[in-house]
């Protein structure tokens, strides 16, 4: 598929910059996993900042321009810092719309059960687009009145208007202070649709993060407010339509059409236009690849205690109450167009706590194509093929990081899931006591740039004790590792689990917790 | 207790990275915000906007209605003339200096073909004394028509706009 030579590239070059920003803003304040939030934050910027130009705004042909040059000019310490916020944290808002898109793109998170937020996504990204260059009108200067005239004779290519609107700006008397009414009142709808669409845009997204972490949310308002002061936003010389504007200092982030049809008149403009939106609303059905099946509700173990509900990353699982004899309230019920099949719900479920050797394990949720009985005979079956002259490690990853079944090292076996959420931590528990692993390795695409989302950040509260399952081993917790790795750091991965297992023979031996601890028979 | 091997910056070093990073953000914003410039317009040119809104002549000349046609006809649409709606279109030349720079033909807007033409076109011109002469042929091809000529000053950068108020020219120029 074309789509996959394009992605395999953006995606190998975003995982090299994710180490990067790791490097530089340290793991949890990496800026690449906090796009959508990011986006959420300069919205909210543009919208304070443009609630104090609204009010000092005149709706006037005169008012509009000598208002803000007012502002800019005579009250630079506060509103023109205000203005050159409220186009920086603009442009900062399609810049990180834009890198957010294409992230998700790279990573393929845009089809199945993503299809809604990608589709809800495009209309957005113009909507965003036509705000800004809304706003660039109401500055009316040179710039402002370029565009018009740009934007006029672009929607006239249509021959749908009674009279081409671009004798509006024909000449100085063409044009009426009721202009400016609407212009502003059009600044202020769009964005409310913007805001209101964004909403939509998380709808089939439990938990989603619209709040960036306080520290990278300060340093981008900090970032903000020092190219305000250093840069700040001018306007250029008053629109006149018995003049035509020389050279226009251009915003590329919003107005990057005009040049387009300047060069290629509209026509050919439009027809990109159509046919980039068009693509990007029939990409997720494109050929794709095969999802596994949904999730299925075992109702004979199903006790109601919502946390598979609770921790699905997609909201496809929901609480109904319960029609028959079972002495529980509530059932849950998965919404099979809305599962990814992650297997997340799975780690969640107790019902299957403590895992037993012998029995056949029927849990309360579990995946049809690898489910929980299979997963535990895997993991036996694997560590049991591993020779007995060295520590053996059981090493758990994520379909969509590091490929740890292609890693083959000595010692090690390999059981890769659809999401490492999907691992119970009773299973690890069972693995340590009962099925001859020394030692746990679990990796995976983890918090931030988890493809389930949730995935990585419910494994780490399960073994940290803050989230239910908890993990209830009495092996040392040093016989458990930890360690996130995008496809792009397998030979750092590699290094640190020959380290992990080699560090193993050192531990104290615990055999004897096998025999005392007691879980396994309770 | 988990254990993760991610590095992590600590101390001066983490707020040393974090400034690169907000830095080249912000330098890529405040470049792109203004910059690179586009030329929007030669300097040593001036603009002619030809743009009006013009209706041509009926197609059919207006018949008087007989008696027993407006019997039949409801009292509020009871008019004594009968006029066919469909119009001429609207054919026009323009000459800057005896050079025709524009000929042009614009259909009736409208469903029934019954509501004005529209023209709206744009010239770069070089600066100077000139003389236009416009040319309207609004009564098909064999119909009637107007002229008007006019001469104007052009400085770099001027807009000339040439509209139609009803039949009389009507020329926009920047007051000196």
């Amino acid at each position: 598929m074309v789509l996959g030579y394009i992605q395999r590239p953006m995606e190998w070059a975003f995982e090299k910059a994710e180490l990067g920003f790791d490097v530089l803003f340290g793991r949890a304040w990496n800026p690449l996993f906090y796009l959508g939030a990011l986006c959420y934050f300069n919205f909210w910027i543009v919208a304070a900042s443009g609630i104090y130009l609204y009010i000092v705004f005149e709706t006037s042909v005169l008012g509009a321009y000598n208002s803000i040059e007012a502002i800019t000019q005579e009250q630079w310490y506060f509103g023109g810092i205000m203005r050159s916020l409220h186009r920086y944290a603009s442009d900062a808002l399609l810049l990180t719309t834009m890198i957010h898109l294409l992230r998700e793109f790279a990573l393929d998170r845009y089809r199945g059960v993503r299809w809604f937020s990608w589709v809800v996504g495009v209309p957005m990204l113009w909507l965003l687009i036509i705000c800004g260059i809304n706003g660039y009108w109401l500055v009316w200067d040179e710039l402002a009145q370029m565009i018009a005239v740009w934007t006029a004779e672009f929607l006239d290519w249509f021959p749908i208007f009674g009279e081409p609107i671009a004798r509006n700006f024909l000449t100085k008397g063409s044009l009426g202070d009721r202009f400016f009414s609407l212009l502003i009142f059009l600044h202020i709808a769009l964005p409310l649709i913007l805001l209101l669409l964004m909403w939509i845009h998380l709808q089939r997204m439990n938990r989603a993060r619209i709040n960036p972490p306080m520290g990278l949310a300060i340093g981008t308002f900090l970032m903000l407010l020092v190219l305000s002061l250093i840069y700040p936003a001018v306007s250029h010389p008053q629109a006149d339509l018995s003049h035509v504007p020389e050279v226009i200092h251009l915003d590329w982030f919003y107005l990057f059409v005009y040049p387009m049809i300047d060069l290629w008149s509209a026509g050919p403009v439009w027809a990109l236009i159509y046919g980039v939106t068009g693509l990007l609303i029939i990409m997720p059905w494109l050929p794709r690849e095969k999802y596994d099946a949904p999730a299925v509700v075992n109702p004979d173990q199903c006790n109601g205690c919502e946390r598979c509900f609770d921790d699905c990353p997609y909201g496809a699982v929901i609480m109904q109450l319960r029609e028959d004899d079972s002495p529980y309230e509530k059932i849950a019920v998965v919404n099979a167009d809305a599962c990814a099949a992650c297997g997340i719900c799975v780690g969640s479920c107790p019902t299957h706590t403590p895992l037993r050797r012998g029995d056949h394990i029927t849990t309360g949720i579990d995946l049809p194509d690898l489910s929980l009985h299979q997963l535990r005979g895997q993991c036996v079956a694997t560590v049991a093929g591993l020779p007995d002259d060295m520590p053996k490690v059981i090493l758990f990853g994520c379909a969509r990081a590091v490929q740890v079944e292609a890693m083959n090292i000595p010692g090690v076996a390999t059981v890769q899931l659809p999401c490492t959420g999907m691992v119970p931590p009773s299973l690890l528990d069972f693995m340590l006591r009962r099925g001859g692993a020394d030692g746990v390795f679990l990796t995976g695409c983890g918090d931030g740039e988890c493809f389930h989302r949730l995935g990585g950040r419910w494994v780490e509260e399960r073994l940290d004790g803050t989230r239910e399952t908890y993990l209830r081993t009495k092996f040392s917790k040093k016989r458990i590792r930890l360690d996130w790795a995008s496809s792009a750091d397998g030979d750092r991965l590699k290094e640190d689990i020959i380290a992990f297992r080699d560090s193993l023979p050192d531990l104290p031996d615990e055999t004897d917790l096998v025999e005392t601890n007691g879980v396994d028979e309770t | 207790m988990t254990y993760r091997t991610k590095p992590t910056p600590h101390g001066i070093g983490r707020y040393l990275g974090q400034f690169i990073g907000y830095s080249i953000f912000a330098l890529i914003l405040g470049y792109f915000s203004a910059s690179p410039d586009w030329r929007y317009f030669p300097a040593d040119k001036a603009l002619v906007k030809l743009s009006f809104s013009l209706s041509g002549e009926r197609k059919e000349a207006c018949t008087d209605r007989t008696a027993k046609e407006l019997e039949n006809i409801p009292n509020s649409a009871k008019v004594p003339k009968s006029c066919p709606r469909e119009r001429h279109p609207v054919r026009v030349k323009l000459w800057l200096n005896d050079k025709e720079v524009f000929a042009g033909e614009r259909s009736p807007s409208g469903l029934s073909k019954d509501g004005p033409s529209q023209f709206y076109q744009t010239f770069e011109v070089p600066p100077g004394q000139h003389t236009l002469k416009l040319e309207v042929k609004d009564g098909g091809p064999d119909g009637g028509g107007f002229e008007h000529s006019a001469s104007v000053d052009l400085r770099p950068r001027d807009i000339l706009a040439i509209d139609l108020d009803r039949k009389a020219l009507m020329l926009g120029l920047p007051t000196r």
